[in-house]
């Protein structure tokens, strides 16, 4: 008999009306699969409040505990406050430079979650520099990096995940061209990752990437994309 | 068929309402483009087809869009 926490996670399910149904016979099993099921956000196809209810009727009612951050879909309708209150309604915990902890036979897990954002990757990306729309699209990524970076830290618990939608590393987005590599992570999310004694990173977006990676500091990175794992979620299992 | 339509085919991926795609690749061909990925629904195929002859009437779009399996998984990562 195991030990360890199972994590399941899965990103970039983009629900609609279309979808709803579709996920539900794997996510029936996911009590005897798992302890909890994180999503790498990308929840919706647009963000709007109807989407999100076909979120919540797909994810919502899960016989493990379900956390969630957003992904940059979720943000497309500006109407992200209604969306994350839809998900939470459903019983969702959904993570913006927040964490959570859940005890899983005693070992406390800890999941620090942000959306993350873009820039690139170290000595090839953006600077806070030149035009206003180019200093704002960094400090938008250094501001949520700053954010997980202290959830990460705060967080007290016996094993560590961080939850992002944007990549931290470029290793889980080998398959993407490399012209839009800066749009799809930061290397500052790693830094953030490595903050911290994290066991596991889990991240979507990159829906032509690679599932396995590793942080400079040797977290290992999964990237949960639904086209990349090709499966309803993946399971990680995690010692203390 | 040229690089601006190429350009403007991903960029209608992304942009029309109906579809929202931005994993989808566009492959051009001699006489149009090929659509390359998954999507979530067989729905979203069919609708991604029909925006696109819409959208660009004569250029020839062929899909080769598979949808997402989900599958329950069959293993676990120890890490």
């Amino acid at each position: 008999m195991s030990t360890g926490v199972r994590v399941a996670a899965v990103g970039d399910v983009h629900v609609d009306r279309d979808v709803v149904g579709r996920y539900r016979p794997a996510l029936d099993e996911l009590g005897d699969k798992a302890d909890v099921l994180l999503l790498a956000g990308d929840l919706t196809r647009h963000g709007t409040a109807d989407e999100a209810h076909c979120v919540a009727q797909e994810f919502g009612n899960l016989a493990v505990p379900v956390v969630a951050v957003l992904g940059n879909h979720d943000y497309h309708s500006d109407e992200v406050h209604l969306v994350t209150k839809i998900l939470e309604d459903a019983g969702i915990t959904v993570l913006e430079q927040s964490s959570t902890v859940l005890d899983v036979r005693g070992t406390r897990l800890g999941i620090a979650g942000a959306k993350g954002f873009g820039g690139g990757f170290a000595g090839k990306c953006a600077s806070e520099f030149g035009e206003p729309e180019t200093k704002a699209f960094i400090h938008h990524t250094r501001d949520i990096a700053n954010g997980l970076t202290a959830a990460l830290q705060a967080v007290e618990c016996d094993i560590r995940v961080a939850l992002m939608h944007y990549s931290p590393v470029p290793d889980t987005l080998v398959g993407e061209p490399l012209e839009i590599y800066p749009f799809l992570g930061s290397y500052l999310l790693a830094q953030a990752v490595d903050s911290a004694p994290t066991a596991l990173a889990v991240h979507g977006h990159a829906h032509a990437g690679t599932e396995r990676g590793t942080t400079p500091g040797g977290v290992k990175v999964r990237n949960v994309a639904h086209p990349v794992i090709k499966q309803a979620y993946s399971v990680y299992e995690l010692t203390p | 068929m040229n690089e601006y339509t190429e350009g403007q085919v991903q960029q209608l991926l992304a942009e029309d309402p109906r579809i929202g795609e931005q994993g989808i690749r566009v492959v051009r061909v001699d006489d149009g483009v090929v659509l390359v990925g998954e999507v979530e629904s067989p729905d979203r195929c069919a609708q991604i087809e029909s925006v696109l002859h819409e959208a660009f009437p004569g250029l020839s779009v062929r899909c080769d869009l598979g949808v997402t399996r989900v599958g329950a998984p069959q293993e676990v990562e120890q890490i």
